[in-house]
């Protein structure tokens, strides 16, 4: 129901226009003053408002403005005795709607009303159509940049052609692979930019024709750009008539699940064969006794029976190892929950639990750790673990009566750890595979050290995972020197 | 009683070489072990063993191939058996299966065991190599 507000200081004019309204069904209420009239409009919507333009406290104008401060939605309707130009256009910059000159008719009243609420049906038809083309379009903004910003940080290299087989789109990943910006792909034809080979087997997988409505239709295809292999893929995308409107080609990067694939089996016989030569000599050293080949006594069995059991402990040592190594790899990234490490506590442990394996080795070790060093962005078992590696290492490959030097230092804002050894060095030729799981550097000097070679492999995965840093240098018969960077917590 | 047989080892897992020293020492052999490659030759010219048993994969890959082929080199070693034990063989991508016969034939290799080999798989091939060569050396 229209509801309308009556605002004259004449009894008689307000009543009387109140019966009028109600007698034809709408909601009425007066108001004798301006703030009689404010205070109405504050508390309830009115869809219209007739106002007297001579009011006791406020004049119609002033009245106006503050309705129209108000962002009310009213309709407004000035009634006046004394109209004149002066007055109209004062009060259109006020925003009124309508003027209804005294004296009136209740016709008169009755179609100004039936005029203004009409209008006020309209407006609010109008907004409201504003306001759902408004969000629709919001939307469509929305989706537009989110498909233009998720195609343009896909990994994959994206290249979209129209039916001039010119380039419509090309994302960051492929103005990488093609070493050109993405402003200068737009327009260009595709045979142009996939000229060159390895590239120029794609233009044709582009070219090709679909066949009868081959609308799920895919080409796929594998090619090697560089040291990269990539799985390319083309897709034609259709429009509401059939028939393509251009063709979608994707570039995804799969050198790494390759050499994922390829390393697997690797690992695996190396693995085996970690596991089957102990195994062999525990057989052997078993088979001693089990055979008899001493006599009846059991006491010239013994040692082979301690050798078998210390090549046992070194199969569980391994197990264990394997073991991190896997949990690492399922981990990915650190435990986000894991306190970060003080690097000095962590050091001062690791160089306790070492002190008998340096005397035994006549190995002085020296520690210096830079005074105020920030906590380090790595759990404190990885800490330790990286360290006791390190350590352990250096005394393993150092020489007796060496030396060995731990220093920690912050050096262009990342922690840096050195462990530096006066060992046996490493050939520059085995540096790079220094890393590698299994890998150990087989020479005379090493044969008689124990290790089975996953030591540096989880090192190095504990340092990468939380975005740090191992390096080497070595120089061989004159020591190792290993650099462990970490960031700051 | 004939002397006792010779039987030179080389393999660089040491309990291995204990074991075998033990096992076929407990059998009337005598046993013979070398623990790496280098030096190994010539050694081995001075033992004169019987039989050798060779460890394939030792600081190399290729350490025991090279080994036997050059043991085939002597003269006065031509007609010693040698038994190839291959712990590495599936480690080192070997194909011994499809390759074995030309493998043989190159280090005129007379035996091919896998590891971990039981004394006593060994210890039969060992006793059937020596058979042979004291037919060939009865008959010849």
């Amino acid at each position: 129901m229209t509801s309308i507000l009556v605002i004259d200081d004449e009894y008689g004019v307000r009543s009387g226009i109140s019966q009028i309204l109600e007698l034809e069904g709408y909601a009425v209420e007066v108001a004798a003053t301006g703030r009689e009239a404010l205070a109405l409009l504050d508390a309830r919507p009115f869809d219209i408002a007739l106002i007297d333009y001579q009011l006791p406290d406020l004049d119609g104008l002033t009245l106006l403005a503050s309705m129209r401060s108000r962002k009310l939605g009213t309709m407004t309707c000035m009634i006046t005795a004394y109209a004149n130009i002066d007055t109209a256009i004062a009060a259109t910059r006020q925003g009124i709607d309508f003027f209804l000159p005294k004296p009136f008719s209740p016709d008169d009243l009755l179609g100004v009303i039936e005029t203004l609420s009409r209008h006020k049906q309209l407006k609010e038809e109008a907004e409201k159509l504003r306001k759902e083309n408004e969000a629709n379009l919001r939307a469509l903004a929305t989706e537009k940049s989110q498909t233009s910003s998720l195609v343009a940080s896909l990994r994959d290299a994206v290249l979209v052609i129209n039916r001039e087989r010119e380039v419509v789109l090309a994302n960051h990943a492929m103005s990488a692979l093609l070493g050109r910006e993405p402003e200068d792909l737009v327009r260009a034809p595709v045979d142009e930019v996939l000229g060159a080979a390895p590239l120029s087997g794609l233009a044709a997988l582009l070219s090709a024709q679909d066949h009868e409505g081959g609308d799920e239709e895919r080409k796929l295809a594998e090619l090697t750009i560089g040291d990269r292999i990539f799985f390319a893929s083309v897709v034609a995308f259709h429009g509401e008539q059939g028939g393509a409107l251009g063709r979608i080609l994707t570039l995804a990067d799969v050198t790494d699940m390759r050499r994922m694939a390829m390393e697997k089996p690797r690992f695996i016989r190396t693995m085996v064969h970690e596991f089957r030569s102990p195994l062999g000599a525990i057989r052997s050293l078993i088979e001693v006794a089990t055979e008899k080949s001493l006599g009846a006594d059991l006491a010239p069995y013994l040692p082979f029976l301690e050798r078998a059991d210390k090549r046992i402990d070194k199969m569980v040592e391994l197990i264990g190892e394997l073991l991190s190594l896997s949990r690492i790899d399922l981990e990915r990234t650190a435990n986000a929950a894991d306190p970060p490490a003080d690097i000095a506590a962590a050091v001062a442990a690791t160089m306790d639990l070492y002190q008998a394996k340096l005397a035994a080795r006549k190995i002085v070790a020296s520690v210096e750790i830079a005074s105020g060093l920030p906590q380090a962005r790595i759990g404190d078992d990885d800490l330790k673990t990286i360290l006791s590696n390190l350590v352990g290492n250096a005394i393993k490959y150092g020489r007796e009566d060496g030396s060995l030097r731990l220093c920690v230092a912050l050096r262009e804002g990342k922690l840096q750890i050195e462990v530096a050894d006066s060992g046996i060095g490493i050939r520059t030729e085995n540096l790079p595979q220094l890393f590698h799981e299994f890998f150990r550097e087989k020479r005379s000097e090493t044969r008689d050290i124990d290790g089975n070679g996953l030591g540096l492999a989880i090192v190095k995965r504990l340092v990468e995972r939380v975005g740090g840093q191992i390096e080497v240098e070595s120089t061989l018969g004159v020591g190792s020197l290993f650099r462990v960077s970490l960031c700051p917590a | 009683m004939a002397k006792s047989p010779k039987i030179l080892f080389v393999d660089d897992d040491r309990d291995f070489l204990a074991a075998q020293v033990a096992f076929f020492g407990g059998r009337g052999y005598e046993v013979v072990t070398l623990d790496r490659v280098d030096g190994a030759l010539e050694r081995i010219s001075q033992e004169r063993p019987d039989i050798i048993v060779l460890d394939l994969m030792m600081e190399h890959y290729d350490s025991g191939f090279l080994l036997g082929r050059r043991i085939r080199q002597d003269p006065a070693m031509i007609a010693v058996p040698i038994v190839m034990l291959s712990g590495v063989a599936s480690a080192t991508g070997h194909k011994f299966g499809a390759e074995a016969a030309a493998l043989k034939d190159w280090i005129k290799l007379d035996a091919f065991l896998d590891k971990p080999v039981t004394g006593r798989q060994l210890l039969k091939v060992v006793e059937e190599k020596l058979g042979e060569k004291a037919t060939v050396a009865v008959a010849g």
